[in-house]
């Protein structure tokens, strides 16, 4: 035993340890040789640094990766637009819409200038009341309506409360034995439940008042098809519309038509102050204008459309005439650019390129009109003729020809590499794509080491018929073409289970594979088609090695055949192992990307480098960057495994140096 | 070697029995069918188009009916096939209005209007196309730039050309593709981004496709000639006289091809499956799409089809590399 023992050290010894006449190891000398090689050091480097980022890529994304911001679609920050000319900015229209237009046809402004002002277009209260806020409008009941407060006494469990923007018919219990005293909408603020009082019935049955119907509390608004009839708990102006009953709850402005006047505006339509209504009368305020016999009744609005921007009260809280409800300031243009603005109706168009002006002498006989598309060459007045194609605009001593140009890119430097087509950082994709290629690169060996490598040593090490038969089915598998057999297997893998029920193996690994946004699929698809290169690999080697000197030794010192093949044969083969796995690489890493690419690998929205290439592709002719950054890192991370590969095997098998 | 020839095409059928055979049931192992795609069929209708492509007998008897129709060559009246199920890949007219088919590889079960050798006729060949481009540039690259870095070894033809070539294997056309559609489609406007059809098409899908295995090639090429340029015969040649040009064509470039004849198979195979990714990025019309698709699909009879097309390239491929060994060294002998 102590002889056998003594066998095993020296085995060891002369493998990896220094030996006694000071010349290094096996593996110490091999590295010695590997730091030499600067490209091997450069794709060393190159992977840890892509191993760091796969692992840290939540600490360096700019924002969770899955998050989808589509208003800076394709986004490219200005470095990568000096870096792909393609990207350089071009006219970009920004709608006025309630705002104000502060710029004019012609004016040069600079980047950041503001273009459309929309504070006065500010929403302020008409009158002192209460606002309500939901999550669709924003309604105002002025101060000379009771609002019902009720305080929740400390005691009530909160659970048992009517919901928010519940509606209550008066009488309805709210809690305890309180109830609702008028019928309305629950607005629950803070300890206080109020109640924003019903103005607007849905028509059905019989109508009993008319349009523009002055009613006081009580008076019967509907008889329903049950002969039940609704009245009011409020006075104040009856509208009859389309499907509803409303009741201005703030009065309307009533102005009186004379006989014969000429009304410019039609019934029913929004009128807004200061528009004409007949001779030189305008509206005193904003609102819906109708037409009766001789007045015209302007509803002043009571509820808006809420946008999400700069709601600047609270449900429930009291607000004075005038007061600021809705601050519409955030939503103010500035322009993005240095550029030239051109005011079109309500759009404005800023451009970048420099447009042709010509001053308009007082003499000049225009040839062309204002809006008009020409060409070069186009003669514009008095023999004056424009060398670009484009629009002419034409202002009071000046004539300018915008050049024509298309697309719309907007300037934004939020991401260092830009933005795909979701509005995703690319460069914390690419920091996630990271993690999927790294694991192809390591789980491909992985499964060669413990399927193949064990394949091929048992084979080798015995021969004969098991080493055919072995070998034959080798054969057979190699001739499956290996990409073709993956989508199979994977087809098969993820159909099987979906359609399985939980609880059964195929399930779990259905499960694992969602948890992992298809990756496992992908890795056990590549590692059942990857052990037989290197299974056909370690035969030979074992071939060779078995009939060396040191395993006859061994065999002859009545070893065991595990003991043999572990001890003796697979270290001294395990040299050229390495390096042709490390060379392999690559190619799982190029497995993935592809299947990834065609569609068949992770899941959306898992970010691989294969699928960001070819969301990427789909948009290359008008934003290349979003395919050509992750081709980059697919490239960088190949010619790291590839020169690593090749250094690891100038450095452990010294014969082959240079030869390759 | 007429034997071995034998033996290799014997175990080439051998292997692609197996292939089909797998491939056969893996495939019926996957849960869905072909019919599953259109909506909510009444369950007769599902019956009535299973009986109709045979899909209600027996794994077994299906499969060995889809092989025996490709297998076994049939004897009827010349004329157009009636059916989609009727078109066969070789059609050989005989005397007295007959005509012997072969290759029947059955109608599309979800293209029904047609057959698996229509869509072979109408996508195979563009991918072959493709395929032998893309083997063109990888030789006419490769070879030479192998051949020229041998021969003038720790130049700055050699450094020059095997850095191109560590380069070359780090790219995929996945990478390169998108590249060369971006420089030479849309800034330089030389060549057509995507499509099929004329010889302008051809050269971005041809490059995408080759440049890699024109590297690989390279440096095999440099490595086995300067082996080959140390080999005692070589020595022998010089001695005796013989031009230096003499020595490299007849002795350095003949003996050097061996290991290089030895990758060719497997390049030939990845060149035509790798066509898939190719033939996605520049929008060709091939039969890697219609696999993919298929796939999806679970149009058993068109999955078959393509995969035993591509084993079949693939051992050919292999078979070829064989032979050409033998022919190439002499010392081989295959008994």
């Amino acid at each position: 035993m102590a002889n056998q023992d003594e066998n095993k050290n020296e085995q060891i010894a002369h493998l990896d340890t220094p030996t006694a006449d000071g010349t290094k190891g096996y593996w110490a000398d091999a590295w010695g040789r590997l730091v030499q090689n600067r490209l091997a050091i450069l794709g060393l480097i190159i992977i840890i640094l892509n191993l760091l980022l796969a692992i840290f890529a939540p600490l360096v994304s700019i924002e969770g990766v899955d998050d989808q911001n589509t208003e800076e679609a394709n986004a490219a920050p200005k470095w990568v637009m000096d870096l792909f000319p393609i990207l350089t900015p071009r006219d970009e229209t920004f709608n006025a819409g309630d705002g104000t237009i502060l710029v004019t046809t012609g004016q040069e402004v600079d980047s950041g200038e503001l273009l459309v002002d929309f504070s006065e277009a500010n929403l302020t209260a008409p009158v002192t009341g209460t606002v309500f806020v939901d999550a669709r409008r924003i309604y105002i009941v002025p101060d000379n309506i009771d609002i019902p407060r009720i305080a929740i006494p400390s005691n009530v469990n909160r659970n048992s409360l009517p919901e928010n923007f519940d509606s209550v018919m008066s009488g309805d219990t709210l809690f305890g034995d309180t109830t609702a005293p008028i019928s309305g909408v629950i607005y629950i603020v803070g300890n206080e439940i109020v109640i924003q009082p019903q103005n607007k019935w849905r028509i059905s049955g019989e109508v009993q008042v008319e349009n523009l119907q002055e009613v006081s509390a009580g008076d019967v608004i509907l008889t329903t098809e049950d002969g039940e009839e609704v009245r009011t708990e409020l006075a104040g102006t009856i509208f009859v519309t389309r499907n509803n009953v409303e009741l201005a709850l703030i009065e309307p402005v009533r102005i009186p038509v004379p006989e014969g006047a000429e009304i410019q505006i039609r019934d029913g339509r929004e009128v807004t102050a200061g528009t004409v209504l007949f001779d030189d009368v305008t509206a005193p305020i904003t609102g819906d204008a109708f037409i009766v016999d001789n007045e015209i009744v302007i509803r002043q609005a009571e509820q808006w459309v809420q946008t999400d921007s700069g709601v600047s009260v609270v449900s429930g809280q009291t607000v004075e005439a005038g007061e600021l409800i809705v601050n519409l300031s955030n939503l103010n243009v500035y322009a993005n650019m240095a550029g030239t603005v051109f005011v079109d109706g309500n759009n404005v168009l800023l451009t970048p390129i420099t447009p042709q002006r010509f001053d308009l002498p007082a003499d000049a006989a225009l040839s062309v009109t204002e809006g008009q598309p020409i060409t070069a060459g186009t003669t514009l007045f008095n023999g004056v003729s424009s060398d670009v194609n484009g629009v002419v605009y034409v202002l009071d001593d000046e004539l300018i020809v915008r050049e024509a140009s298309s697309g719309y890119v907007p300037l934004r430097n939020k991401y260092p590499l830009g933005a795909d087509y979701l509005g995703r950082d690319l460069w914390s994709r690419i920091a996630f794509g990271a993690r999927v290629s790294l694991l192809a690169a390591f789980i491909g060996p992985l499964v060669s080491f413990i399927v193949g490598m064990p394949y091929g040593l048992i084979s080798g090490y015995f021969g004969g018929a098991v080493d055919n038969w072995m070998m034959r089915f080798v054969d057979l598998m190699y001739a499956f073409p290996t990409l073709l057999l993956i989508i199979l297997l994977m087809a098969f893998f993820r159909s099987s289970a979906a359609s399985t029920q939980p609880g059964t193996f195929i399930y779990q690994m259905g499960q694992l594979d969602r948890a992992t946004g298809g990756v496992f699929f992908i890795f056990l698809g590549i590692g059942l088609t990857s052990w037989m290169r290197l299974a056909r690999l370690t035969r030979g080697q074992v071939l060779q090695a078995r009939e060396q000197e040191y395993v006859i030794a061994a065999r002859a010192l009545g070893q065991s055949t595990p003991n043999i093949m572990m001890r003796h044969i697979l270290p001294n083969i395990l040299g050229p192992i390495v390096i042709s796995e490390t060379l392999t690489i690559p190619t799982y890493i190029r497995f993935e990307a592809f299947l990834s690419f065609i569609g068949l690998g992770v899941n959306a929205p898992t970010p691989s480098w294969g699928n960001m290439i070819s969301d990427g592709a789909a948009v290359l002719r008008n934003y290349p960057h979003e395919a050509l950054f992750p081709a980059l890192a697919l490239f960088l991370i190949m010619f790291a495994f590839n020169f690593l590969g090749d250094g690891l095997r100038d450095a452990l098998d010294p014969r082959l140096r240079g030869t390759d | 070697m007429t034997a071995f020839i034998v033996r290799r095409i014997l175990w080439m059928a051998l292997v692609l029995f197996v292939v089909s055979l797998m491939t056969f049931f893996l495939m019926r192992a996957v849960p869905g069918g072909p019919f599953d795609t259109e909506r909510n069929f009444p369950d007769s209708v599902q019956e009535n188009l299973e009986a109709r492509f045979g899909l209600d007998q027996p794994l077994i008897v299906q499969y060995f009916r889809y092989i025996s129709l490709i297998v076994v060559p049939t004897v009827t009246e010349s004329g157009p096939p009636r059916a989609t199920s009727e078109v066969y890949l070789v059609n050989i007219d005989l005397p007295n209005n007959q005509t012997l088919r072969w290759m029947n590889f059955g109608p599309s079960l979800v293209n029904r209007s047609r057959s698996v050798t229509d869509i072979f006729q109408e996508n195979v060949g563009v991918t072959f196309q493709l395929g032998l481009a893309g083997i063109a540039v990888a030789l006419v690259i490769g070879l030479p730039a192998g051949i020229i870095s041998a021969l003038n070894r720790n130049t700055v033809y050699d450094y020059a050309g095997m850095s191109v070539a560590t380069i070359g294997v780090s790219v995929t056309a996945i990478t390169l593709g998108p590249l060369m559609q971006y420089i030479f489609g849309v800034e330089l406007r030389w060549l057509p981004i995507s499509g099929w059809g004329t010889l302008k098409h051809m050269v971005m899908p041809a490059f995408a496709l080759g440049f890699a295995q024109s590297a690989i090639i390279a440096r095999l090429t440099r490595a086995s000639l300067l082996q080959v340029l140390n080999e005692d015969y070589i020595r022998t040649a010089r001695a005796k006289g013989l031009s230096s040009r003499r020595i490299i064509w007849l002795h350095v470039l003949k003996n050097g091809m061996i290991p290089v004849v030895t990758v060719l198979g497997p390049i030939a195979a990845f060149l035509v499956t790798g066509s898939f990714v190719t033939e996605q990025i520049f929008a060709i019309p091939g039969i890697g799409q219609a696999y993919v698709q298929s796939i999806g699909n679970r149009d058993y009879t068109l999955i078959m089809g393509t995969t035993l097309f591509f084993a079949f390239i693939l051992v050919i491929a292999n078979t070829l590399v064989d032979i050409s060994y033998a022919w190439l060294d002499p010392r081989i002998r295959y008994n």
